[in-house]
């Protein structure tokens, strides 16, 4: 058993944040990461066997994380960092599992802050299972970490702020786009204008991405998305759609596009897991893309002594995941006596200043890019939802018929007991149940259970002695 | 195999890391280190990672959410490929349910 006063669970932009405020308050901090290299997914840096390292040219945004990431590996002797890591179980309060490589080991804790981040969000469609057809934040992730473009040719399709920046990306590397489709007008986006000029860096960010793109406008269709993905071993062509305005496939508008790989994603979801397993409560949102902890003021939520902070308390991205962070990291200093109460107030206000002003931005993101339910007919019956399992959309819709109204009775048509332990499948059906009228308030998560990630049975039998009771 | 479904590595491999050979169902494949287990076999044109009743799965959210690229790494079995980084000599079985096996 190792023994912590705060334990922070992830290390991009908001557990990065969260750590650095508590060790500055001298409290003795641990922080547990999957990745070898902190800096989550936003930040993540290129290998570290590659020979080559940085882009030519940072913007903004990539000089906000080397610094964070920079100051984060500083030596520290407040701060224990545990990488390559996972938390897979909490059998107690106060108290984590923790997988390193091969080894379990328990971390006690008096302050908790989770900053697990997000997970992208998706509209099934038949044939998206296709080996070849990816999240558009994986396609980027290939581009950007492994140096990798997937086809000859790619097509992209959803909505968002990440589609266009994939797209510019891939574009400057050389690749074939078949195409760059988005749900949204792009007039639709004026709104976002005003916070781009408030907000350093976002407008510059934001041209960057439009340049590639305008200069191969015949690649951009708005009001457009991919309803069939078709192939045999491997995706090779696409259907693609107009949408009208409430985002509803048009009629007779289909198109075939050949293409070798493709990428999908309609935003973001809270890769809220930890939160759940530790109790803390749970609602659904579809604006904000499925389950969220709830969280006060300064992200604490409402178990004792837990926090969540980033992406994973709700969608807003990197700039409003560090001052999450910070506030968490601060308020739990101070409730650990670091900070006196009058240092605190003068510490706090102007985070949650500039919190409430990042959040905006988010907040209008929100409104013009969280799929409209119209584009949910492009799931048939014959739709798979669950990629482990092959659950398909007519098995749960016959099962809703019965009255399997929430998502746990619907575990018998084998919902969330793939490998992937319902991270895919859970949003998508929670969606499909608000469709049939469900109460978005009523619908529950799925219960979770440990371990949160697959382990191999030999750890435990390896580590007898910390094996849990 | 043809070209048109591989992956392609951006830049000379010599901005990689050292060359190396992992072994995929029994086939020896080059890879560089530094690349994950995923983006190996995308690089070589090997797009199935696993097979469920018969329907073929890639990695697809490649962060380690999705659990559709699934291997067994080193005899380990249900590693995800692309949270695995390549090492010399590694052995990799895609993934089979016991009935996709005897087809």
């Amino acid at each position: 058993m190792k023994q912590f006063e705060a334990v922070v669970v992830g290390a991009g932009p908001a557990g990065m944040a969260a750590a650095l405020e508590l060790s500055k308050h001298e409290v003795n901090t641990a922080v547990i990461d999957e990745a070898e290299a902190p800096g989550g997914q936003i930040y993540r840096p290129i290998p570290a066997a590659f020979k080559v390292t940085a882009t030519k040219r940072m913007t903004h945004r990539q000089r906000t994380g080397r610094r964070l990431t920079q100051t984060f590996l500083q030596p520290n002797d407040k701060l224990t960092i545990f990488a390559q890591s996972a938390v897979w179980g909490s059998f107690e309060p106060h108290s984590l599992d923790v997988l390193q490589n091969d080894r379990i080991f328990k971390l006690a804790y008096d302050k908790l802050i989770i900053c697990e981040g997000a997970n992208e969000r998706f509209i099934p469609f038949p044939g998206w299972t296709l080996p070849g057809v990816m999240s558009i934040g994986g396609i980027q992730k290939l581009l950007r970490h492994q140096r990798l473009i997937p086809g000859k040719q790619i097509l992209l399709a959803g909505s968002g702020p990440l589609l266009i920046a994939a797209a510019a990306e891939l574009i400057q590397s050389g690749a074939n786009m078949a195409g760059v489709l988005e749900a949204a007008k792009l007039l639709e986006g004026l709104p976002l204008l005003s916070e781009m000029f408030r907000q350093k860096g976002l407008l510059g960010e934001s041209i960057a991405h439009a340049i590639p793109l305008l200069k191969n406008r015949k690649l951009f269709r708005q009001r457009t998305c991919i309803v069939e993905a078709h192939g045999k071993d491997r995706v090779e062509a696409a259907t693609i759609c107009q949408l009208d305005d409430d985002w509803r496939p048009v009629a007779a508008s289909e198109k075939v596009v050949k293409t070798g790989a493709v990428g999908i994603g309609f935003g973001f979801k809270p890769g809220a897991r930890l939160s759940r397993l530790c109790g803390c409560k749970h609602i659904f949102d579809s604006k904000k893309g499925g389950f969220f902890p709830v969280v006060d003021a300064y992200q604490a939520a409402d178990r004792a002594d837990i926090y969540v902070a980033g992406d994973a308390a709700g969608i807003g991205g990197a700039a409003l995941a560090e001052i999450q962070g910070r506030i968490a990291g601060l308020h739990a200093a101070y409730s650990l006596g670091r900070i006196s109460k009058n240092r605190f107030g003068s510490l706090i206000q102007p985070l949650l200043n500039s919190k409430e002003k990042v959040a905006r931005y988010s907040r209008k993101l929100e409104q013009i890019y969280t799929p409209r339910d119209a584009l949910y007919q492009t799931i048939t019956p014959e739709t798979i939802i669950c990629r482990c399992e092959g659950v398909t959309a007519g098995e749960l819709w016959e099962q809703m018929g019965k009255g399997r109204l929430d998502l746990t009775s619907l575990k018998p048509a084998r919902l969330g007991m793939g490998p992937c332990q319902s991270r895919g499948c859970e949003s998508i059906t929670a969606e499909l149940l608000r469709l049939e009228g469900v109460d978005p308030h009523m619908i529950k998560p799925l219960g979770l259970r440990p371990p949160l990630i697959p382990m191999p049975i030999s750890v435990f039998e390896k580590n007898n002695d910390e094996v849990c009771g | 195999m043809t070209d048109s479904v591989k992956a392609m590595r951006i830049g000379p491999v010599s901005d990689r890391g050292a060359s190396l050979e992992i072994i995929v169902d029994g086939d020896p494949i080059q890879a560089y280190s530094g690349e994950t287990v995923a983006a190996a076999l995308m690089a070589a044109g090997r797009w199935t990672h696993q097979i469920h009743n018969g329907r073929p799965l890639a990695a697809f959210c490649n962060i380690g959410v999705c659990y559709s690229c699934l291997m067994t790494i080193n005899g380990v079995s249900g590693v995800r490929a692309c949270q695995t980084h390549v090492a010399d000599g590694l052995i990799i079985e895609t993934r089979r349910l016991a009935k996709d096996r005897l087809k």
